[in-house]
């Protein structure tokens, strides 16, 4: 228990740091805004500066907090329970889900990266009870539902994917013709 | 109150299309309210793409009925379930559940959806009647007074959410920088891009709360919780009450609406602290105390009719200042700006028939609610037998589609993704969500009012406070500020006398 509280802690550090150099970023890139050519009682940097600042000061303050041991306690779950034990697995497991999603939607098209995502989440919420082929058929069949709805219904485009462009056709001209 | 224009909007709203786009949010906003995992603030950002072809004043009146039918949808499965639907029916599910367990299901349903229908006319009324008086008050007030306004509705949302003052603001912090990315809109200058020419174009609100809700959500449950099915309780019979049950549940039902009416108007940032506040006096007032933790009929009436009342509340200076006041009256504001109308004091007269069609339409959409809430709770019940993994894949995946389609873009993905494990870490540090959602969208407005204070004091700061209404607003703001060690020190005196 203790373990985890220290652990909780060192964690909360990190990202309270994280706050302290996000605000750093905001004032480093307020400082290299151009300034109005015209007349104005605002300058470009003071509204982003006040921001940064804001940031800084907050971070620093719960910096301070958090090491007095005022550590945060993590929000409730709708319709489950909060462990303790981070669960590594599953939560790598739904980010790979998601990342394919991104970088594999232009390229194996929505029906098939959404069929791994709904897996992917299924999977990572229920690893004991999920069976693959109960859980596949329904992905395929809610990521068809959604893509038809949507480029048939609403005419919003979504990719089908494997659509790959080689370039230019080279035309050969023979020249003995 | 424009009685004319009220009629005009009255007619209005009993057009076909607009009576079948009440029903659609009615039936949606239930769902929304009965489903874990989902909220109307995340249901209303999900529909923005997809309503883009729509009529305005259409979608504004689903998007409302939305926000009122998931006030209603949140106490079935608190009742039923033990597992409240959204944050504003937690208190509900106190009694309520101990009810259904002593088999007085129907009856806690019945109190909880006929109290909200109470409230939410009550609040429809006063709404009708309130808001163009304030929009006309709204009209008269100076850039200063929105400032300080908007800077009261930044300050009380943060430090009433949550347990931290500090985890609030910082919260509403990276919402402002959230909200700076991109060109800015008075100078034409690239602010946090980075070169990039798709953070120029800046976040889109939809990318930020989808991403916010529904991916932060599935990270989280995923790295750190459990979900349990939980035991659904018997529903024996319709939903009714008996004589005892109508004469014990009328007056908290009147006490709730007025708690929930004014915590709405004010930035008290949703319906926790309302609920929580009306639960509170029931216990107080209540003759049999004993009852209470053991199924106390006041504790699911008081409660469902404070959220319902604190809905319409929020509506009060959304549509008459632009202000919104918690995380759906955002999203809400925000689908104005999707269809080009400004909330605010403007609304009155530039868009006459669109905000009292809006109000009208409340009113049917509230009574269609009590209608077809009652005798499909069964229906209801069947919808929770759906294992709730996936449930989260389906809202995920919907999620996804939602940031994608908005630019058909895979950079609005990654930024969804990114914003989602922010979002993820938040939650697992206990800092509140809807400030940063409160600072992401209003934070643009702010600054523009900010800019129009200085340009008008010629950069004279003292403006900020040369009005009464910025020094009364500036001065509620301290004490929101240092209500918890005011709170402290009353406490302290009080064991001393």
């Amino acid at each position: 228990m203790i373990l985890g509280k220290k652990r909780s802690a060192k964690g909360e550090l990190v990202f309270t740091s994280f706050l302290f150099l996000a605000g750093v970023v905001v004032l480093w890139d307020a400082s290299q805004l151009p300034e109005l050519a015209s007349a104005d009682f605002v300058g470009n940097k003071t509204f982003p500066s006040i921001i940064g600042w804001l940031l800084i000061v907050l971070s620093v303050l719960q910096l301070i907090s958090v090491a007095r041991g005022n550590l945060g306690e993590p929000e409730g779950v709708e319709g489950g329970q909060v462990e303790s034990k981070l669960r590594l697995k599953p939560f790598f497991l739904m980010i790979s889900g998601l990342l394919v999603f991104v970088f594999g939607l232009p390229i194996i098209g929505f029906p098939i990266a959404a069929t791994i995502l709904f897996t992917a989440v299924v999977y990572a919420l229920n690893p004991a009870k999920t069976k693959w082929f109960i859980a596949v058929p329904i992905a395929a069949a809610t990521a068809a539902v959604i893509y038809f709805g949507f480029t048939l219904g609403l005419q919003i485009d979504l990719p089908w994917g494997f659509d790959f462009d080689f370039g230019p056709t080279e035309v050969v001209v023979e020249e003995d013709w | 109150m424009d009685f004319a224009s009220f009629l005009e909007g009255f007619s209005n709203s009993l057009t076909v299309t607009n009576l079948g786009f009440g029903l659609l949010g009615s039936l949606l906003g239930t769902l929304v309210g009965v489903l874990p995992g989902i909220g109307p603030a995340l249901a209303i950002s999900l529909l923005l793409p997809v309503t883009y072809g729509l009529e305005p004043q259409s979608a504004i009146i689903m998007f409302c009925a939305i926000y009122y039918g998931a006030m209603f949808g949140g106490s079935t499965t608190s009742i039923l379930l033990n597992a409240p639907g959204e944050s504003g029916s937690v208190m509900t599910a106190i009694e309520g559940n101990k009810m259904a367990r002593a088999g007085k299901a129907g009856a806690a349903l019945a109190t909880a959806a006929i109290g909200s229908f109470v409230a939410g006319a009550i609040g429809t009324g006063i709404l009708a009647v309130a808001a163009p008086s304030i929009a006309a008050l709204g009209l008269k007030m100076t850039p200063p007074d929105f400032f300080a306004l908007m800077i009261l509705a930044f300050v009380t949302v943060s430090s009433l959410m949550g347990r931290s003052i500090n985890r609030g603001l910082l919260s509403l912090t990276i919402g402002l920088v959230i909200g700076m990315v991109g060109i800015d809109p008075n100078s034409g200058a690239a602010r946090l891009s980075f070169g990039s020419p798709d953070a120029m174009e800046g976040f889109s609100t939809v990318v930020v709360i989808v991403s916010l809700f529904a991916v932060s959500e599935a990270l989280y449950i995923a790295l750190s919780g459990r979900l349990e099915s939980g035991t659904l309780n018997k529903l024996v019979g319709s939903a009714r009450m008996t004589k005892q049950e109508w004469g014990r549940s009328w007056k908290p039902w009147l006490r709730g609406t007025a708690i929930g009416f004014p915590t709405g108007v004010l930035p008290a940032g949703g319906s926790e602290l309302p609920t929580f506040l009306s639960y509170t006096l029931e216990k107080k007032l209540s003759k049999n105390k004993s009852e209470f933790g053991n199924g106390a009929i006041e504790g699911v009436a008081g409660p469902e009719a404070a959220n319902n009342a604190n809905a319409a509340g929020a509506l009060v200076p959304l549509l008459a200042l632009g202000i919104p006041t918690s995380g759906t009256a955002a999203v809400m504001l925000a689908a104005f700006d999707q269809f080009r109308i400004s909330a605010g004091p403007m609304l009155f007269a530039e868009q006459p028939l669109l905000v009292w069609t809006l109000i009208a339409s409340l009113f049917i959409g509230n009574f269609l609610l009590l209608v077809i809430n009652l005798p499909l709770i069964k229906m209801w019940v069947q919808i929770l037998r759906v294992p709730a993994p996936y449930l989260f894949a389906g809202i995920l995946v919907f999620a996804m589609v939602g940031a994608y389609s908005i630019k058909n873009s895979t950079f609005d993905l990654l930024v969804a993704v990114a914003i989602g494990a922010l979002g993820m870490i938040l939650r697992r540090f206990g800092y509140p969500i809807t400030p940063l959602i409160l600072g992401a969208i209003l934070g643009p407005m702010a600054e523009t009012q900010f800019r129009r204070s200085m340009q008008l004091s010629e950069g004279d700061p003292g403006i900020f406070i040369s009005t009464p209404f910025t020094i009364i607003t500036y001065l509620l703001m301290v004490v929101a500020l240092g209500w918890p060690w005011i709170n402290k020190a009353i406490k302290k005196s009080r064991v001393k006398n």
